[in-house]
Parts: structure tokens; C-alpha cells; sequence
């Protein structure tokens, strides 16, 4: 697998897209500040979410304990999978007992984490994701390049060519409101006909044993009020202890993903409706051993609203594909690590460290420090990189003797001043490739110094 | 056992507990006009609001909007135009012709232009989604400012389903093109009702 930065620079081959995508992008995050301003409190709404989901990873065994007693009492069937391969298991028991042959899904980033599709692709079953972005992305066989907007990274005249393909639309050159009602139509067709309805979870509440799904599609409840059986697949890190609390979350959600003050629907699911059946996935897969890393458990607070991505400048320019990893960006960057470090290596090194993630988040994650941590931690178990490692060998040496400092930033004012550019860009050979270096003084800092100091 | 596995990984490695945060939500409040905000926050979501007299009133607005549609279902008592008798439906097939359902809604939030329905506004949890257009009657003086005030008056919850319902169903897909109408209604337009009249 390749790594971050040789991804980003295939996306970073066409310009023009990095540009439409930046753009893109930054507008969302506008967008968020626009309506954050615009709540009396916004900063301790953020404060108030981020105690909260500490207090209830503190106490996690306990609130999904209460969580499973609620939902049983709900008639709710709950259900428990260590890792991907047995949650991939549990519905697929599911759907067989049910004789479920069409299944229509909302979104839910678990049950890509968990690469589910394909394994219920290989069982004969026909699983159609319903997001209009994540229907894009599947009908390119492409994972979604971002948690909240699916398909951001792909143009409308992709979309046109990727319709007219699969779904025999005529060509009309990308004109979205032709494309989103024949998707209506054509998804419309998948809901009436489907056996069962997959989603994900935004919150679960331990109080109540209620589940809420948030979309502005509408495509969670088609799929489940249209079916007689509803699956709900969840990492343990959804719960939140009290009702009331989903009233801190629900007002940040919306207003840190995509600028609106909540999504269309806000759907609270607590039993199914008479005859029909309602399974939940509880799902680890790596999250509780998370939560035993203290420098990195605060991130399992992530809410998935995508703010991090939008406002960083490393994820704009790179494209969510780059980082190889189910959730992308700065967020993504300080979990997947902990689910795999050796293939995630890579990630911690994606960001300028600006900290802009850290500013917008909703549940205040320490993420850019935790960037840092992460990049100590992987540099002490790999010594891979021998060019960097001598680099820093003697510039610690260099730093560390004033007097092979002076001659060295001497040697180095002097030689930049009179070496011809394309050597000296060479030295700095990736720093240089977007913008010239800068102009070098006449004299170096000490002798400036020197100088000035008596005037 | 799974179960066991993880509760237990979990006990093992949850952090030092750390107390739940003392929510005062009052402080949230601000003195707002909240018909007006809550009428801007829905046609901020490509909703559309209407101030009706009375549920008489309202139809007469509704047959101006709609003309004569040829499926109805009205669940707002007082709005008796229903063709579709939803009782004698089962299947969501069934439903998928409904061009207007008419339904009461219990509150609205200011904030965001919400508003909520649960299971007894709607008789079959599909109606308010499958429906071509949708219709919700709201007592305008049901509106709380926002969502602290909207859970607090929840917290007596104890139906199977109930969403919040904030304008029609929306995608942005597309190059961040918005569409109004995604998989849900194409139109949702919310009735003022002052009950006193």
C-alpha cells in the first residue's frame, strides 16, 4: 500500500481539481462558521458535549450495559462483535433467518470500517447503499472519500457519464437536479422492493435504549419504515447517558458538518413497529483497546461530523482517497493508527499541525497534539527513514556548538546567495516544487545582530 | 463470548471517572422572537411556512397549493379531504402513489425550523417520507426556542418512533449542488395555527 504522501501526489496531478476541491471544501467550512456564530453559547455547547463523552467513555462497560437492558425492553435484539469479521457474520444471520435477499443501507462509516458490502456481495446478496453520494461512490466501486459528503472529491460530468452507464440516464451534461430525481427514482424502486434496511447510529442514548439516525436524504427511513426488518449497527463509542443530552449534540452535529442548523430528519428509533423486527450491532473492532491508549482515547469522542476535513488544508489539497483509510483527515489520521500502525504510518505526517481541526471540532478533541504524539510514537518504532535520521544527527550537532553554527549559517547565507537557483532548490527539493524560496539577506542574523544591537 | 470480551476489554482500559458536566440550559436562552425566527429557520431549509387562521383556513390554502391531488391522506382532524383511507393500506407499495399527506405536528423549534412528529401523528411511520408532498399542521404556540427546550419537553418520550422534521428532504451530492426533494417529499410546508381562533 502506498502512503499518504505518494497518494496525495497522483490527486495533486490535476490542478485544477485540487483547486475545485479546496474550494469545494472551504466553502463547507464558511458555511459552519456562518451558523456557529450565530448560536449564543457555541463554545460551551463544545465544551459541554466534550465533558460529556468523556465522562461516558469513563464509565463506558456500564452505560452500554444500561444501553442493552433499555433496548431489550424496547424489543430490540442486541447483538455483540468484537471485530469486523463477526459483525460481517452477525448480519449476515440476520438477513438469512429473514430469507433477506435486498437490503437498502444508509449511511454508516462502520459498516464501510467493516467492508461489509463485500462480504454480503459474495453471499448473493444485492446491498444498495441509499446516500445519494454513497450510491455514486459505490456505482464507481470507489470507497466514499469523505465521512459526511461521499462523493465531494467526484465532478458533476463523472456523475452524468457514471448515471447514464449504470442507470441509462441520458447525458445532460451534469445538471444535478435531473441526476438527484432519477437517483430518486431509481432508489425509490430499492426501497419498495427491499427485504430488510441496514443503518448506522449517530447517538445511541443508554437512558432510553433509543437510537438516532440523522440525514437530510430521507434515505434512512424509506429503507427502514418501507421493510419489515431494521438492522442498526453501532461502535460502542455512540452511546451518550441521558435523552436530554442529545439536544448539546444534535445542536453541534449538523451546524459543524455542513453548515445547517440541524439535518432534515432526526430520526429517534426505539421499537420496531408491531411484526416487525429490529436487530442492533454493537460493534468494537478495535475501539476498546483504543480507549486503554491515554495520550489517544479522547478521539473515540468523535461525532463524525467531517469539520476537520473540511477546514484542513492537507485534506483539501490531497483528496480523501489519499489517506487509504475508512475515515480520512485529521480525524482519521489519529484513529487509524491505533487500529493499525504499520499500514497507517503515514497518516500522522498528513497535516501542517496549523491545529485549524482542533479549533472547529465539536467535542473538542486534542487533534493536532495528538498528531504529534502519534508522529513520536511511530518515528521511535521506525527507523526506516536513514536520510531524515542523519539530517537530524547532525543538525543536533550543529545546533548544539555555537561556534559550528555561526560557520555553518554563514557557509549556508553565502551559499544560497551565489549558488545558482536550480541547486539550491534542489536541496529543498519538495518544499520548492509550488513556490521559490525565499530571498536571502545580505548578512546572516548574528552579524545583524552585531551590528544594530548598540543603536 | 463477544459480549463478555468487550465489556470487559472495556473495564480494563476505561480512563479515571470523570463527573457529567452541570447543565444549566437556561443560559442558552435568549429573548427571541420565535414565531419569526422559526418561520425564517424553515424557509432557510426550503421548507415553506404559512400562518393560517384556522384549520379552515388552512384548506383552503392547501387546495390553492395542491389544486386536486389524487391521493390524500389527512391525519389533521378538521382537514377532511383524505381519498386514501391509510387504515385499509399495509404495504409501503401501497403508499407509493400518495401525492399529499396531511399531518399534525406536535411542537416546532425556533433555532433550527423543526418540527417533531411521532407515531400517533402519523399512523404508519412511512407516510410522512414516502409521500410526494407533506404537509404539517403546527399550534403556534408550540414553539420552543431550541433543542434543550424541545428534549425537555421529551422527556415523558415513550412511543416506538418520532423524528424531527426540518423542511423537505434535501441532497447536495452533486458538486455541493443543493436539490430540494432527495428520497423523502419533494415539498414540506408548515401551518400556523392559532388554536384560539
Amino acid at each position: 500500500m502506498i502512503g499518504h504522501p505518494q497518494a496525495a501526489e497522483i490527486f495533486n496531478e490535476d490542478e485544477e481539481r485540487v483547486n475545485w476541491h479546496d474550494k469545494s471544501l472551504w466553502g463547507v467550512r464558511q458555511k459552519r462558521d456562518n451558523v456557529a456564530s450565530k448560536v449564543k453559547g457555541w463554545e460551551e455547547l463544545r465544551e459541554l458535549a466534550s465533558e460529556i463523552k468523556a465522562h461516558t467513555l469513563s464509565k463506558l462497560d456500564e452505560y452500554l450495559i444500561q444501553f442493552e437492558i433499555q433496548a431489550k425492553k424496547n424489543r430490540a435484539i442486541v447483538h455483540w462483535a468484537t471485530n469486523a469479521e463477526e459483525h460481517n457474520k452477525i448480519v449476515y444471520k440476520i438477513l438469512n433467518e429473514h430469507n433477506a435477499k435486498n437490503v437498502v443501507k444508509s449511511k454508516s462509516m462502520l459498516t464501510e470500517e467493516c467492508g461489509l458490502n463485500h462480504y454480503l456481495g459474495k453471499k448473493e446478496i444485492d446491498i444498495v447503499d441509499t446516500d445519494l453520494g454513497e450510491r455514486i461512490v459505490q456505482l464507481a466501486k470507489e470507497p466514499p472519500s469523505h465521512i459526511v459528503m461521499p462523493a465531494i472529491h467526484k465532478k458533476r460530468e463523472e456523475i452524468d457519464e457514471l448515471f447514464h452507464q449504470h442507470l441509462k440516464t441520458e447525458l445532460s451534461g451534469g445538471d444535478e437536479v435531473y441526476l438527484a430525481r432519477e437517483a430518486r427514482k431509481h432508489l425509490r424502486q430499492k426501497f419498495l422492493n427491499a427485504d430488510a434496511a441496514i443503518t448506522g447510529v449517530n447517538f445511541a442514548v443508554a437512558e432510553t435504549g433509543i437510537i438516532v439516525v440523522c440525514t437530510n436524504e430521507g434515505n434512512a427511513d424509506m429503507g427502514v419504515h418501507s421493510t419489515k426488518l431494521h438492522i442498526a449497527c453501532m461502535g460502542i463509542e455512540k452511546l451518550v447517558p441521558k435523552l436530554e443530552h442529545l439536544g448539546i449534540f444534535l445542536r453541534l452535529l449538523a451546524r459543524s458538518a455542513t453548515g445547517q442548523p440541524i439535518t432534515a430528519y432526526t430520526s429517534h428509533f426505539r421499537s420496531p413497529k408491531k411484526g416487525n423486527d429490529f436487530h442492533i450491532v454493537i460493534v468494537d473492532n478495535g475501539r476498546s483497546n483504543h480507549l486503554g491508549m491515554p495520550d489517544f482515547r479522547n478521539s473515540l469522542r468523535c461525532i463524525r461530523c467531517g469539520a476537520c476535513m473540511n477546514t484542513c488544508p492537507v485534506y483539501r489539497r490531497s483528496g480523501g482517497h489519499s489517506y487509504n483509510a475508512t475515515v480520512p483527515g485529521p480525524i482519521g489520521s489519529i484513529l487509524s493508527p491505533g487500529f493499525d500502525l504499520s499500514k497507517y504510518s503515514s497518516l500522522p505526517f498528513a497535516s501542517s499541525l496549523c491545529g485549524s481541526c482542533s479549533n472547529v471540532c465539536p467535542v473538542k478533541i486534542d487533534i493536532h497534539p495528538q498528531l504529534y504524539k502519534w508522529r513520536q510514537v511511530i518515528t521511535e518504532k521506525s527507523h526506516k527513514d536513514r536520510i531524515k535520521n542523519i539530517v537530524i544527527f547532525i543538525s543536533s550537532r550543529i545546533f548544539s556548538k555555537p561556534s559550528a553554527f555561526k560557520l555553518c549559517s554563514k557557509f549556508g547565507n553565502l551559499s544560497l546567495r551565489l549558488l545558482p537557483q536550480s541547486i539550491t532548490n534542489s536541496l529543498v527539493k519538495g518544499w520548492t516544487k509550488h513556490r521559490m524560496l525565499p530571498k536571502v539577506p545580505e548578512n546572516t542574523f548574528t552579524e545583524w545582530y552585531k551590528k544594530n544591537r548598540m543603536l | 463470548m463477544s459480549r463478555e470480551d468487550i465489556l470487559s476489554n472495556i473495564k480494563k482500559n476505561v480512563p479515571v471517572l470523570t463527573e457529567l458536566p452541570i447543565i444549566t440550559y437556561k443560559d442558552f436562552n435568549e429573548v427571541r422572537d420565535l414565531k419569526k425566527l422559526f418561520i425564517e429557520n424553515i424557509e432557510a431549509t426550503g421548507g415553506k411556512a404559512i400562518i393560517a387562521e384556522d384549520k379552515n383556513d388552512a384548506a383552503l390554502h392547501i387546495k390553492d397549493l395542491f389544486g386536486e391531488p389524487g391521493n390524500v391522506i389527512s391525519l389533521s382532524e378538521g382537514i377532511n379531504i383524505s381519498t386514501i383511507n391509510p387504515t385499509e393500506i399495509s404495504s409501503a407499495k401501497e403508499f407509493d402513489q400518495l401525492e399529499l399527506a396531511i399531518l399534525d405536528a406536535q411542537f416546532g423549534v425556533a433555532e433550527n425550523g423543526a418540527v417533531w412528529v411521532s407515531e400517533k401523528n402519523i399512523y404508519n411511520r412511512v407516510i410522512p417520507f414516502i409521500t410526494l408532498h407533506l404537509v404539517l399542521v403546527l399550534n403556534e404556540e408550540q414553539i420552543m426556542e431550541n433543542m434543550h427546550d424541545a428534549y425537555e419537553k421529551l422527556s415523558s418520550f415513550e412511543e416506538g418512533y418520532g423524528v424531527f422534521i426540518s423542511g423537505p428532504s434535501k441532497t447536495a451530492d452533486i458538486e455541493q449542488s443543493l436539490v430540494i426533494g432527495a428520497q423523502g417529499p419533494l415539498s414540506t410546508t408548515i401551518f400556523l395555527i392559532n388554536q384560539n381562533n
